[in-house]
């Protein structure tokens, strides 16, 4: 009872104090409450923290050392570029790849992921514009250039969760020269203003060792430095450069070359002239001819004013006497534009290509012959020349215009324009649409289409490209018979072909050059016969043109020992029984001896007094073989009683023949003796027509000629 | 009993809350210094090299000269309680790193004792103008 | 147990806690909270200092933005930033932003209300200071002022300076490249010239004799361009010059303006000429003075003297300005010297904004920033008001 009641009391007592704990404990969770919102205040505070100016300074010391990198390659490149010609883009990739490791490796606990890429950028300064792309481009040579840098970089750096940041960098250096005293026409002068531009603006702190200026010298035939003083005008970047101890007279201060150079290492070249002009004025007489299409000039303009065509150096003449030089410029920058319809009419792009050519000591005689083509990098020298065509298609024009000029963008390639010139170096057969050409020689002796072996006898065989008739060989040169058979002992060796540019896959497209350079000889109707070094040496030039009707050789002979045997050749191309009618122009008459060839009572048939020009055709075709002033002259010089102009109308083997052979000393005659130390030259030209008579060489023989060589005229 | 009880719950309950708070690290103001520390040491790393000045003394052929420069420009970029230790590495083609020179240093070597109070900067610098060559600078900073 | 105890026991014992509670709670986090506190204030301050070195503010040359009269006015900023439209380098500021902030500029300047108001700081105050790298003192260690010049006169065709180079603690700096040029009128006769460079010695003294070719001459002005390690430089300009009566030189972008001085004479004087000394210790014949370049300098406060715009001015980092004038009567030559950034590019601390107040908690923040080419200590003192 005792116990019920004290119990009762307690539940009574415990019934009446329950509100009180709700309170207390709603007392407790406020308390609570508060405590945990103080501390969840302080938590968003503190991690309220910005983490992008961490790697901000990461990022901006990326940028600086590769502003370093990108600057430094320029400048490496512009320098190499400026003093040797040479520039290997190659490098920028590799370089950048060194550097983004580097950061790599500098940066480890910051997970630096840096990559570079190529971008391009069109800059504009003024009214100048240009692309750059590939990283490193350049425009130089003209009276404003520039030499700049692009590329983008990508910057990842895990510590800071900082994914995929791309900036781009671009840094350039822009020169200009002043060229309006051009205009002026003053007879000297003192300085010249050149502007200077960076990408962050005119470039302010320049000094005169910061430029240089070449002028040419027509006392040495070469650029010289010309010593000078820079000074900043008041427009900012400006600088003008006087010439310290001399002057310098028109026209001389048309043809200035500057070389900027910024504090960065960075260069530029300008050039105050783009383009070098001159005329070529036809000297064929045009009232002997009845048409001028096919009279297209394959020229080469050498350094200094010399032009060439036909192995002969043309006269030059003009009412201004100096020849602009050519600049210092890769020889693939130039590029050629010719007039079509007279000197006043609008100028065209011509085919043209870069040769190399040298003044060769041989045999105590010097020689220029072609080394082959030039290296595109390599500078127009002494012994550069660019090639291209010139045509007077109608009797009326007697002048053309032509315009070198050159391009800016140092990544230009050789000009490869469309061409039908091509070479398959598997067959050893040259194409154009005139003529189809197999070198036979050492390491190729026969020709698929042609049924003799030469053993290793150089020649050419030539094939109609139009039905694929094989007219056989061209002898460059023969001496003696073997057997009965003509034309024993020829040149022995193997031909050089020059067709593609050095270092290069960039090919010819006017004309492709093979060379013969041979100490040796062989009787080419004796397999087992050896070659022999007793004969004489032979050094033979054949340019294979695209666009023409004509194939050039070029031949020199010297005679080691003296060798007695009957007949000496300077010529002899087969007909395979193809023409049927055959003529040729004679010497001492100037009349043309047209005659039919006779099959049917074959013979080796002579005539006297060679001229200019033979020839033999049927309908289809037509082939001539015309031979310069000099070459009739050598032709006769051995002994001119006995020079003779001769066909052939059947091959030793039997079937028909009909050649055409020129003979310095004719076969039919008594033996001849060379004694050691003859040598002689001569040029001849094979013209490829459509046949039906021979009036067309008759036509343009004129071309070939030295009397009737074309005039190139100097202008303003 | 409820009174013990309750009494009881509310001192779990502190216990608790005091438990939490010792275990929320407060933010410490140090911690701040470090990273201001660092981010003046590139502000003025930074503005040397635009300038050319920390090319030009890191790359002086004559190290000993181009480190006292080095220090002279530090010292007077740098605020004066601020005090420093640079050391210049040169990293060659193989990526190991070499040690150029003295360690430049300034200030009192006890600033550097406690690793939360100095800071650390790594800055790279990749030529000297003519070609690649590398050099990474490793500059700690601590309050006076 | 007696209840009514029980009840008493559990109140006071639940009133203790509670207020132990509210009491000791708050006490706890009270680091907390100070340091939260410290957190906001630096973040705000932080971002104050990124706004005003990194930005560069609406319009990009708000600085150099003025009337026709050449005056400012601070409605003209839309969003405040001093850093270089420019210069795409960071830290480096306007110099013309910069002198808005130098309240003694003739041609206005921003007020500290104001800007706070566009920042939208209520409730907290800061102080901008701008640190020079090292000072200059005499060689007494006395600051150098009207009244405690370095210069003084060995006899009257020479001249003598000693100064002291030192770090802002006091340590002196040795091997401290000085050089400069000076500017000298006597009558109608006026001089310039490069004084010969030197350096300061171990203890970072350096003194150097000047010879006149002018006697005792009535103006004389010598500029030091004082250098460290190529780093930084200080400027210290020191002798008599006329600036307190003829006009008062100030640069806005590339345009000179000429203002009303102190205590303006009130007669009419011609421009000669005008030499620029640069942040690169060069000096620069800037203009030549025409028939038209004179003025009255009482002319009205309202309007410029004088002005001329010099394309390129800028580019050159003009540190001083030095106008040789002559009085349209009498033909007196006066030169008048000023640094058209006043309080700035010298050894003296440059300041803005409110005073720190002591033990306030302010938070402090320094960067190294250039102004023309010239590297300063830029300090920002937060604290919440």
């Amino acid at each position: 009872m005792h116990f019920l009641k004290k119990t009762h009391r307690q539940c009574g007592s415990s019934r009446g104090e329950r509100g009180q704990f709700v309170i207390i404990a709603a007392l407790m969770m406020a308390i609570m409450i508060v405590s945990i919102a103080v501390v969840m205040y302080s938590t968003v505070s503190y991690y309220r923290y910005e983490s992008w100016e961490e790697y901000m300074g990461v990022v901006d010391n990326v940028m600086a050392g590769s502003k370093q990198v990108l600057v430094s390659m320029l400048a490496n490149y512009t320098k190499s570029f400026d003093e040797t010609g040479i520039a290997d883009k190659s490098v920028v990739g590799d370089m950048l790849l060194h550097w983004a490791t580097d950061l790599y490796r500098a940066f480890p606990g910051y997970g630096l992921n840096v990559s570079f890429s190529k971008r391009s950028a069109f800059i504009t300064v003024g009214s100048y514009n240009r692309w750059v792309n590939d990283f490193i481009k350049c425009y130089w040579h003209f009276p404003e250039g520039l030499s700049a840098i692009c590329a983008e970089a990508k910057i990842d750096a895990l510590k800071f969760g900082l994914y995929g940041y791309n900036t781009s960098a671009l840094y350039y250096l822009y020169a200009k020269v002043d060229i309006s005293y051009i205009a002026k026409n003053l007879d000297n002068i003192q300085n010249i203003n050149v502007t200077v531009i960076q990408e962050s603006g005119p470039a302010r702190d320049l000094t005169s060792s910061n430029f240089e200026v070449l002028r040419f010298d027509p006392s040495t035939n070469d650029w010289r430095a010309v010593d000078l003083i820079a000074n900043e005008t008041s427009d900012p970047g400006v600088y003008k450069l006087t010439f310290k101890s001399e002057n310098i007279a028109k026209p001389y201060y048309k043809w200035l070359l500057i070389t900027v150079r910024d504090n960065r290492g960075v260069r530029v070249r300008l050039c105050t002239y783009t383009y070098i002009e001159f005329e070529v004025e036809r000297k064929t007489p045009v009232s002997k001819m009845t048409s001028s299409a096919d009279e297209i000039y394959t020229l080469e303009c050498g350094i200094g004013g010399h032009w060439y065509w036909n192995g002969k150096e043309l006269t030059v003449e003009g009412d201004i006497t100096i020849m602009p030089p050519f600049p210092p410029v890769p020889i693939k920058q130039f590029r050629v534009n010719v007039t079509q319809t007279g000197s006043s009419s609008q100028l065209v792009a011509s085919p043209c290509q870069y040769e190399i050519w040298d003044k060769v000591t041989w045999h105590n005689k010097t020689i220029e012959v072609p080394r082959g083509l030039a290296e595109p990098w390599a500078r127009f020298n002494v012994s550069s020349r660019i090639v291209f065509q010139v045509k007077f298609p109608q009797l009326t024009i007697q002048k053309q215009r032509v315009r070198i000029y050159w391009l800016d963008d140092l990544d230009a390639e050789p000009y490869q324009g469309p061409s039908d010139l091509t070479y398959d170096s598997a067959t050893f057969t040259a194409n154009t649409n005139r003529y189809r050409v197999e070198f036979i020689g050492v390491g190729h002796t026969q020709s698929p289409t042609y049924p003799y072996d030469y053993y290793g006898v150089a020649a050419l065989v030539m094939i109609n490209p139009s039905n694929g008739l094989c007219f056989g060989p061209w002898n460059l040169h023969a001496f003696g018979i073997s057997g009965g058979s003509l034309a024993a002992w020829r040149p022995y060796g193997q031909w050089q072909i020059k067709y593609w540019y050095v270092n290069s896959t960039k090919r010819a497209v006017v004309r492709l050059i093979a060379i013969l350079n041979s100490t040796q000889v062989k009787n080419v109707y004796d397999a087992s016969g050896r070659p022999r070094s007793d004969y004489y040496d032979t050094y033979a030039v054949v340019f294979i043109t695209a666009n023409v009707k004509y194939l050039q050789v070029d031949v020199h002979i010297y005679w080691k020992q003296s060798k007695t045997d009957d007949g000496l050749w300077f010529a002899t191309i087969m007909g395979n029984g193809g023409p049927t009618n055959y003529a040729f122009l004679n010497y001492t008459t100037g009349s043309v001896g047209s005659y039919q060839y006779n099959y049917r009572d074959p013979r080796h048939r002579e005539y006297k007094y060679p001229g200019y020009w033979a020839a033999h055709w049927n309908d289809q075709f037509g082939r001539g073989l015309i031979l310069n002033d000099i070459s009739v002259q050598n032709l006769r010089s051995i002994n001119a009683n006995r020079t003779r102009f001769s066909v052939t109308e059947r091959a030793p083997s039997g079937a028909n023949q009909g050649s055409l052979e020129f003979e310095a000393v004719n076969c039919g005659g008594d033996v001849y003796t060379t004694y050691a130390g003859l040598s002689y030259g001569y040029a001849l030209a094979m013209w490829m027509y459509d046949g039906g008579s021979y009036a067309e060489v008759n036509t343009y023989y004129y071309m070939f000629l030295e009397t009737y060589a074309p005039k190139i005229w100097l202008c303003e | 009993m409820r009174v013990v009880e309750t009494i009881l719950a509310s001192i779990v309950i502190m216990v608790t809350l005091t438990f939490v708070n010792s275990v929320v690290i407060p933010p410490y103001s140090p911690r701040y210094e470090a990273t201001e520390l660092e981010k003046l040491g590139y502000n003025v790393l930074h503005n040397l090299e635009a300038r050319g000045i920390l090319t030009r003394y890191v790359y002086d052929p004559d190290i000993a000269k181009g480190q006292s420069l080095l220090r002279s420009a530090l010292m007077v970029s740098l605020p004066s309680d601020v005090y420093f230790n640079l050391t210049i590495y040169r990293l060659d083609e193989y990526g190991g790193l070499h040690m150029e020179g003295q360690n430049i240093f300034y200030g009192d070597p006890e600033a550097f004792q406690n690793p939360k109070l100095v800071s650390t900067v790594t800055y790279v610098l990749a030529s000297s103008g003519d070609y690649y060559d590398p050099r990474i600078l490793v500059l700690q900073l601590a309050r006076r | 147990m007696n209840p009514v105890f029980d009840h008493i026991l559990a109140m006071v014992v639940v009133s203790v806690m509670f207020i132990s509670a509210v009491v000791i709670l708050p006490q706890m986090n009270a680091g907390n909270f100070k340091a939260v506190e410290q957190q906001q204030l630096r973040n705000i301050a932080l971002n104050l200092f990124n706004a005003m070195l990194l930005d560069t503010g609406y319009p990009v040359d708000w600085g150099s933005r003025v009337n026709r009269t050449f005056y400012f006015y601070p409605s003209v900023v839309e969003r405040f930033g001093l850093a270089s439209y420019m210069d795409p380098t960071l830290y480096v500021l306007d110099p013309d932003k910069v002198q808005r902030l130098n309240i003694y500029n003739p041609l206005g300047y921003l007020p500290y209300e104001y800007l706070k108001s566009i920042l939208n700081l209520q409730g907290y105050g800061f102080s901008f200071r701008l640190v020079p790298p090292f000072n200059v003192t005499n060689v007494n260690g006395t600051k150098i002022d009207e009244k405690h010049t370095p210069l003084s006169y060995v006899d009257s065709t020479t001249l003598k300076y000693a100064l002291k180079v030192v770090h802002l603690d006091g340590r002196p700096i040795p091997n401290a490249k000085v050089e400069g040029f000076i500017f000298y009128s006597k009558g109608k006769d006026f001089s310039l010239g490069p004084l010969s460079p030197t350096v300061t010695n171990a203890s970072g003294i350096c003194s150097q004799i000047i010879r006149l070719t002018l006697s005792s001459p009535d103006y004389v002005m010598v500029i030091l361009r004082i250098s460290v390690a190529d780093v930084a430089a200080i400027l210290v300009t020191m002798g008599r010059d006329a600036s307190v009566y003829v006009a008062d030189i100030n640069v806005v972008g590339d345009t000179v303006v000429l203002t009303k001085a102190k205590n303006p004479s009130n007669e009419d004087v011609k421009i000669v000429s005008i030499y620029v000394y640069t942040t690169d210790g060069e000096t620069v014949s800037l203009y030549n003075g025409t028939k038209d370049d004179h003025f009255n300098t009482g002319k009205s406060p309202r309007f410029a003297l004088w002005n001329k715009t010099f394309d390129g001015l800028r580019d050159l980092n003009p540190a001083i300005l030095i106008f040789d004038f002559s009085a349209v009567e009498g033909g007196r030559r006066e030169i008048v010297v000023a640094g058209p950034y006043k309080n700035l590019l010298s050894y003296n601390v440059f300041e803005y904004g409110g005073k720190v107040p002591v033990g306030s908690g302010a938070v402090k923040l320094q960067r190294n920033v250039l102004i023309e080419n010239m590297i300063y200590t830029a300090e920002l003192w937060v604290w919440k008001e």
